[in-house]
């Protein structure tokens, strides 16, 4: 609400404003005359203008120019020349919170404050007339791009060779400039390729080029590394930095995600592919914003939302979606809104309100992570829950009903409940035509709420299915086995019952007179022998002694030991078919503290992981901590049974199949001492083997059952998913018909438990159990369980409705944006200095009709970026020198355009970091192209051959050497710094790559030479080092070398060389982070490899020309 | 000694005539700087003006104070985890008297809960306050009136206690984060949840000019806090550029720099022989490209790196210090021998003008154990920290260095049902000696439990702004294009404790 401005001003406060005493101190000087435009303009810009100006005009008042000062308020006139006291403008900058202007922030300084006054005392003079400012919207990044028109230009050579020449040569003709010419041919094509590819041109593209002189030679290879998929990878990169790409992060020792998504690098790949395919701009935003609406069953192109995940933050909702919307309004669409979030943008035209519905958009949204194969791991975070080890992070509307609210003063704790608000898009940028039609909802296809009809999902849950029915086949052949050797060792000993008869015999016992290391190995814990018992006594868990031979199959333990403290639980035990610490039977007696839960346990271990069945556990309430328990445990193939100090307290079956193993003594949480442990191999006798035969014989009718139980699970789950696919999207008819195999084969599974039963007990009730399921499975009707909806049916359509406005025609800002960038990083000159404000804010644009002209044209040609790399690469002003020449009208440019604003000459660049360390790599030829997969530990960096921008990178992990050279701020980084830094020259000369490399691109030049040549000899030694130099500089800095230059290494060559032949008066370094190759031993090799290490330092080796 | 490297004439338009260019590549490094140095140069940030967003006007700071400055240098000591200030510099005899009551059951109930700021300013994670622990605590170690001002501090820093009369305690900071990711928020200014910002020493490092060619302005020892606080974004420099973050380096002269030496297989002299001809190389390149300021600085980096390599080693190498002095730092005890080098490589780097040494002392989380953990912590710093005072006074280096010593929030007044306390955002100490700042002063007051920041209240941007007030650095007109160094909560330097 606009505040009225009073004409008087209460007494209270005039007396207030008149008693102040810096005031009145003032006025006992002679004050100096006060100007308008010198004086006071600049005062009330700074504290007036926001809510007294072209912006806004509280109480109908503007201070932005002389004649609306005069104007006044509503209220009228707001300064009365020479009377303080009427003056209204005075009382309100003098009074007392809250009738004081300005109502926020400080008051106006006691020095402006006195210019003020004085001003008003002396007459208030201002200008009959002043222009006042532009209304706000009205600046040209309010504005829908018109294409203008093309200039018609003549300028001598090949100007212009296409538009963008033709609007740069009328910038030069008005200036008086010359263009500088083509730069020389090997230049230009390490400039190309760079931009295009990232990485320097090989010794043979120089070659090949150099030597094509046919017309059109440029072309070809502008259209061939344009289709290469290098140039994803490179212009991946600089839409990562624009995009704010970051690898997931927070604490990745203990596995805790706090920023960014597991998983994110699938939108890297994204990204690389996309541009390859060369996907429209427009298509990209609408997938990164949008994919879930507009292609809900597309999971390649779901990845793109990893735009939105990436802002994703743990511990608090709002700073993610702040994030989101103001990196979103940054990155996108060059709209600073930061700093609405508390308050009306000060400078643009955006309100506080406008920043919240912006918000809107993406309040419904959320993140989940689908599967990306049947067989996907899983691992644990650090709140033990289970997360993927792979997987496809995309975003979805979660709470379909999320309202936004304005946050008072920005405090997310200080919401404005009252109103909750619309998505919109601010006024100025054309959001009244948004505002016209509500956002319609987006129903989504049932893949995306339904996740079995994901065929992933479907598969893995097939697979888990498919896997039980073969552990179940598994059991019936193992039982037939034993069922064949039974028989067998039946048949033989029914020939000699005598030997077969035998009584059991002692395999294993030991007393513990001493410790017998042949018997046993101490696997943790701290076991000693004294005085007859064996001790353990280290506190941890599963402190474990492992026999060195294996126990027979059927056996007797006994064992005989006493629990002590401390710990809790502690436990005591005994494994048997022990492969290892992760597979094993065993058996324990835990002692609690309070005595209350003793027991005496059988659990296995399988896989890594513990298991108790209930049926292996009983009280054991008798146990004392102190006190000898005698256990003793008779294993007989799978049955087991224990007798606790002579009582039978357990008679179990061994769920898991046996495996011979070696037995283990442990103790867990618990001391103990042992005294005696006795194991006797049973031998079956005829009847055993006979109860055994007997017993497998009637198992395996039950195993056979047990099978076609799995079978039929899976084919019932087969059948439901084929049935829920058809109730989906197929006709009635099918629906119709894979309903009913549905509901027949989901009732079979009730029909094969049955039949479970009735072998296991056959009586009448478990007949009769079959019968009912037979009648039920015969009557199916269609119906079965269905799997359920787990995520919302529609999503709110905001955030498509938010992509489809950007990517409008008449959007001002989204395509001068991209275009702003693409021409950034192509000629390291921007046509808006700021990158991410294209506010009111921002410095006048540089060639504002070309920018307009390659906007309209990339909206236009269809969003098309290759189209307009093309046209870039392919102009003449792309193709000039850098160098600004010495000829007389270069001279005159220099001077008229020292900073080469007006681009009368290339500029020069420094590589991005990855291009740096890719290109070490490159010419070297142990760069690995790879495209794609996981991001790869930043550690690796000087060691892994891949490219670097598929190294993890984060605020918290950063490969050092890229952050040497200006790597992107994963948190914000809207263009590089390009800065010169001594930690650049350490890399370069002292890092392992660096030297490795240098080392290695030596040696294989030397052979190269010596293969052609010949030994070196002192008759061609000289025109061998000129050779090396050669092929050196071409390959390293992508140019021969000049004779002087050639001059110059050669006399290094052999000056290090001399130095080197007498190494051992030379001063070593001290030990550095080291090198895998060593420096040759060969004098002149070593100083050649020096000679390529020089170069990778040079100027022009980081530099694109 | 001046502050500025030998300029190289221009011509009226900035041009740099061909030959006096040559000439300053291939003779007179008599300017060697450092990045920021380069950045003074208008060549280390962005080296082509054409492509540089530095074309408004705007130009780096100057490397000359804007104001006069009381102090040269800082030495930044963070105890990472929570010292306690209740047993260590804001003792509060009221914890003993009412041990064991909750707060509500003590007199000042109403004053700690109903206090405007009881809960007002913390931004909680994951949005559920921390509990408060309620049952008062009794002082875990006794306290006594030090020195000739008074100061009353706990009795685990005896050595610490003759020095403070040196010392300005600030007993009443308080900061809005409290996990530990208020350790990023000490450094920054900035709670966790707006973002990662520019660390004190990296805007300390942007804004002035170096005092020593051959060394970093602004170095690291110590572990930084993890990645849960803000990692290394407690020194980063953020969107200022990596050329204003702290400089890590390891305590091990022998290998204290990144990449900061080719190995023991690689001689001095060939790599000299390699830099005379990569020298000559740029040299014959840049006739091309005359006035290529770029390739200037990457020459002058190269032989910066060059003498940092010879540089960095000698100031870490501690052999040449007497007895008397590595005793003094405590280097001859295991138990302070760690913190004590840290110390005393700080004073080593001030003597040789480094402009901002911060140290890392880590574990001070205390909740149990609170006896065992802060006698050994302070055990451990107690005596390096007093050494560190002594050292820089008697060689006359306490004027012209700031010691500051932090730490990112104090330790809640009531027990956590345990044997110790909790984070506490509300109420806690800092100090600050030497660098023009009062000595033997106490400013600020916690309330008598020690809970609420009371008297003189101080956000931690406060500090900073001090800070930066006696380097001479105006802390509101710190800033770069497009980024206000904070956009609120600039701090205000605490005038009470300045000389």
């Amino acid at each position: 609400m606009p505040k009225p401005l009073p004409l008087l001003v209460s007494a209270t406060l005039a007396i207030l404003a008149i008693g102040l005493p810096p005031l009145e101190a003032s006025e006992r000087r002679e004050p100096q005359a006060v100007d308008y435009q010198k004086h006071v303009k600049p005062i009330l810009r700074q504290h007036c203008w926001a809510c007294h100006g072209a912006f806004k005009q509280e109480a109908g008042l503007r201070l932005d120019a002389a004649q609306l000062i005069r104007k006044g308020s509503d209220d009228g006139p707001v300064v009365v020349a020479g009377q303080l006291d009427h003056s209204s403008l005075w009382q309100k900058i003098t009074a007392q919170l809250p009738d004081r202007m300005p109502p926020e922030g400080k008051p106006l300084s006691k020095t402006e404050l006195d210019t003020l006054k004085t001003w008003i005392r002396q007459g208030a003079k201002s200008p009959v007339s002043e222009q006042p400012p532009d209304n706000p919207t009205e600046h040209w990044s309010f504005n829908p791009i018109r294409r203008p028109a093309v200039p018609r230009s003549k300028t001598p050579g090949n100007w212009p060779r296409n538009p963008i020449d033709s609007f740069v040569t009328a910038r030069h003709t008005a200036a008086n400039l010359t263009p500088r010419p083509q730069a020389n041919r090997s230049t230009l094509l390490r400039r190309v390729v760079l931009d295009l590819t990232g990485l320097p041109p090989t010794r043979d593209q120089l070659h090949r080029f150099l030597a094509d002189t046919k017309p059109g030679a440029y072309q070809r290879l502008v259209q061939r590394l344009l289709s290469s998929p290098l140039y994803g990878q490179r212009w991946g990169r600089h839409w990562m930095d624009v995009w704010r790409y970051s690898d997931w992060y927070g604490r990745r020792g203990s596995n805790e995600i706090r920023y960014s998504q597991r998983h994110i690098w699938r939108w890297r790949d994204w990204i690389i592919e996309s541009l390859n395919q060369n996907t429209g701009y427009d298509r990209m935003l609408l997938e990164m914003l949008a994919a879930d609406e507009i292609a809900p069953g597309d999971d390649k192109a779901l990845r793109a939302t990893g735009f939105l995940g990436r802002n994703w933050y743990k511990f608090d909702r709002n700073a993610w979606l702040f994030e989101t919307v103001e990196r979103t309004s940054q990155g996108l669409l060059g709209l600073t809104f930061r700093c609405a979030r508390c308050h009306d943008h000060k400078f643009d035209p955006v309100t506080q309100r406008e920043y919240y519905r912006f918000r809107a958009f993406f309040e419904p949204h959320g993140f989940r992570t689908e599967i990306v194969s049947a067989d996907v791991k899983t691992e644990t975070d650090n709140r033990k829950s289970t997360v993927l080890s792979d997987g496809l992070p995309r975003v979805f509307d979660e709470t379909l009903d999320a309202q936004t609210f304005l946050f008072i003063r920005g405090d997310d704790r200080n919401p404005d409940t009252t109103n909750p608000l619309a998505p919109g898009v601010p006024a100025a940028l054309g959001g009244k035509r948004f505002d016209q039609t509500p956002i319609p909802p987006v129903q989504l296809p049932p893949i995306a709420y339904v996740p079995i009809l994901r065929p992933l999902e479907a598969a893995k849950r097939l697979k888990t299915e498919s896997l039980k029915v073969q552990a179940a086949a598994r059991q019936v052949d193992s039982l037939q086995a034993t069922i064949q050797t039974t028989a067998t060792q039946l048949a033989t000993a029914r020939k000699s019952p005598a030997t077969s008869d035998a009584p059991n015999t002692l395999a294993f016992s030991d007393s513990f007179k001493s410790f017998d290391k042949s018997a046993w190995k101490v696997v943790s814990g701290s076991w000693s022998v004294r005085d007859g018992q064996l001790v353990q006594t280290a506190l941890g868990s599963f402190v474990s002694l492992v026999s060195t031979t294996d126990h027979p199959r059927n056996f007797q333990l006994t064992l005989k030991y006493r629990t002590l403290a401390p710990g809790n639980p502690r436990s005591v035990g005994f494994s048997f078919d022990h492969v290892g610490p992760k597979q094993s039977h065993d058996i324990y007696t835990a002692i609690s503290p309070n005595a209350q839960t003793s027991s005496v346990q059988a659990f296995h271990r399988t896989g890594g992981r513990e298991i108790y069945p209930s049926a292996g556990i009983r009280r054991a309430p008798g146990l004392k901590i102190g006190r000898t328990i005698l256990l003793e445990a008779t294993v007989i193939d799978r049955s087991l049974t224990i007798v606790l100090d002579g009582k039978t307290v357990l008679e179990y079956t061994l769920p898991m199949e046996r495996r011979n193993g070696k037995f283990a003594l442990w103790a867990h949480q618990a001391h103990a001492e042992f005294d005696e442990i006795q194991i006797h191999a049973i031998r079956p006798t005829i009847k055993s083997l006979e109860h055994s035969l007997a017993q497998a014989r009637s198992d395996l009718p039950v195993k056979q059952a047990e099978v076609t139980l799995a079978q039929t699970r899976l084919d019932s789950l087969a059948a439901r998913i084929a049935a829920e696919q058809a109730r989906h999207t197929g006709d009635p008819g099918t629906r119709e018909r894979l309903a009913l195999t549905a509901s027949r084969a989901e009732r079979q599974i009730a029909v094969e438990q049955a039949r479970l039963k009735l072998v296991q007990a056959p009586d009448s009730t478990t007949t009769k159990a079959l019968a009912t399921a037979i009648a039920a499975r015969n009557a199916a009707d269609g119906s079965y369980s269905p799997f359920p909806a787990t995520y919302p049916k529609t999503s709110t359509g905001r955030r498509t409705a938010l992509a489809r406005w950007m990517t409008r025609r008449d959007n001002p800002r989204t395509a001068r944006v991209a275009i702003n960038q693409i021409w950034l990083r192509h000629t390291g000159q921007r046509f808006v200095n700021t990158v991410s404000d294209f506010g009111l804010r921002s410095k006048p644009r540089d060639f504002p009709l070309l920018m307009d002209w390659l906007s309209a044209e990339l909206i236009e040609s269809g969003w098309d970026m290759k189209h307009i790399h093309r046209l870039i690469v392919s102009s003449a002003t792309y193709r000039m020198s850098s160098s600004p020449g010495g000829e007389p009208a270069e001279l005159l440019n220099r001077e008229i355009d020292p900073d080469n604003s007006r681009l009368w000459r290339m500029n020069s660049r420094r590589m991005e970091a990855e291009v740096v360390r890719d290109s070490l790599l490159a010419i070297s030829d142990t760069l690995d192209p790879a495209f794609g997969g996981p991001d790869i530990p930043e550690t690796q960096g000087q060691s892994s051959p891949r490219r670097s921008l598929y190294f993890r990178t984060t605020p918290d992990n950063k490969m050092l050497m890229l952050e040497l050279f200006d790597l992107a701020n994963p948190n914000e980084c809207y263009d590089r710094q390009q800065s010169v830094v001594p930690g650049q020259a350490l890399v370069m000369t002292n890092s392992p790559l660096a030297l490795d490399r240098s080392r290695r691109l030596a040696r294989r030049l030397a052979i190269d030479l010596t293969r052609h040549h010949g030994p070196i000899t002192d008759s061609n030694h000289q025109s061998l080092v000129t050779s090396f130099t050669t092929s050196a500089f071409e390959i390293v800095l992508g140019r021969r070398p000049s004779p002087e230059e050639l001059t110059t290494c050669s006399g290094f060559v052999e000056h290090n060389t001399r130095l080197l032949i007498d190494s051992k008066s030379l001063t070593p370094f001290p030990k550095g982070t080291g090198s895998v190759i060593a420096a040759s031993t060969d004098p002149l090799t070593r100083a050649l490899e020096n000679l390529v290490h020089v170069l990778l330092s040079h100027n022009d080796f980081v530099t694109i020309r | 000694m001046t502050l500025r490297p030998t300029s190289t004439p221009t011509t009226p338009c900035g041009r740099i005539p061909r030959r006096t260019f040559l000439a300053d590549t291939g003779m007179g490094f008599t300017g060697l700087a450092l990045g920021a140095m380069l950045a003074e140069e208008g060549i280390g940030r962005t080296a082509n003006a054409a492509v540089g967003a530095r074309t408004d006007g705007w130009s780096p700071p100057s490397g000359l104070a804007r104001l006069a400055p009381k102090a040269k240098s800082v030495i930044w000591l963070f105890m990472i985890g929570g010292t306690s200030h209740l047993e260590s510099f804001d003792p509060k005899p009221a914890l003993n008297k009412y041990a064991g009551l909750t707060i509500d059951e003590s007199p000042y109930a109403k004053q700690v809960l109903e206090s405007p700021f009881y809960r007002k300013n913390v931004r909680d994670f994951a949005g559920t306050p921390r509990k408060l622990m309620n049952k008062l605590y009794p002082l875990q170690i006794g306290y006594r009136k030090r020195g000739e001002s008074g100061t009353e501090i706990s009795d685990w820093w005896p050595h610490l206690s003759t020095c403070i009369d040196d010392i300005s305690v600030v007993r009443s900071m308080w900061t809005t984060d409290n996990d530990h990711a208020a350790q990023l928020q000490f450094h920054t200014g900035r709670h966790i949840f707006d973002g990662f910002f520019p660390s004190l020493g990296s805007w300390v490092h942007y804004g002035l000019g170096t005092l020593n060619r051959n060394l970093p302005r602004f170095i690291v020892l110590g572990n930084p806090p993890g990645d849960c606080c803000g990692g290394v974004g407690t020194h980063g420099a953020d969107y200022l550029g990596p050329e204003h973050a702290g400089v890590k380096m390891r305590i091990d002269p022998r290998n204290p720099l990144p990449f900061g030496s080719p190995g023991s297989t690689v001689f001095r002299e060939e790599r000299a022989d390699q830099m005379g001809l990569l020298k000559q190389l740029n040299q014959l390149a840049a006739v091309e490209y005359p006035g290529d300021k770029s390739m200037r600085a990457r020459i002058k980096s190269y032989e910066l790196a060059y003498r940092m390599q010879m540089a960095v080693p000698e100031a870490m190498t501690l052999d040449g210090e007497t007895a008397a002095t590595q005793s003094l730092y405590g280097l001859d005890n295991k138990t302070t021998r760690p913190f004590g080098q840290q110390c005393l490589l700080a004073r080593r780097f001030v003597e040789r003008g480094v402009r901002f040494v911060q140290l890392y002392h880590n574990g001070w989380d205390a909740h149990s154990k609170l006896i065992a953990n802060h006698s050994s912590k302070i055990g451990q710093t107690d005596l390096p920290i007093a050494g560190l005072l002594k050292d820089l006074k008697q060689r006359g280096l306490l004027d012209e260095t700031l010691v500051v010593w932090g730490t990112e929030f104090g330790r809640t007044p009531g027990a956590e049902n345990s044997d110790g306390r909790d984070h506490h955002p509300y109420g806690f100490s800092v100090w600050l000696a030497g660098g023009g700042i009062k000595q033997g002063t106490v400013h600020g007051a916690t309330d008598e439990l020690g809970f609420h920041a009371a008297e003189n209240r101080h956000y931690v941007t406060d500090l900073h702004a001090t800070v930066l007030h006696q380097l001479g650095l105006d802390p509101k007109t710190l800033e770069v294009p497009g980024h206000k160094r904070l956009d609120i909560d600039y701090g205000t330097p605490i005038q009470q404790i300045i000389a």
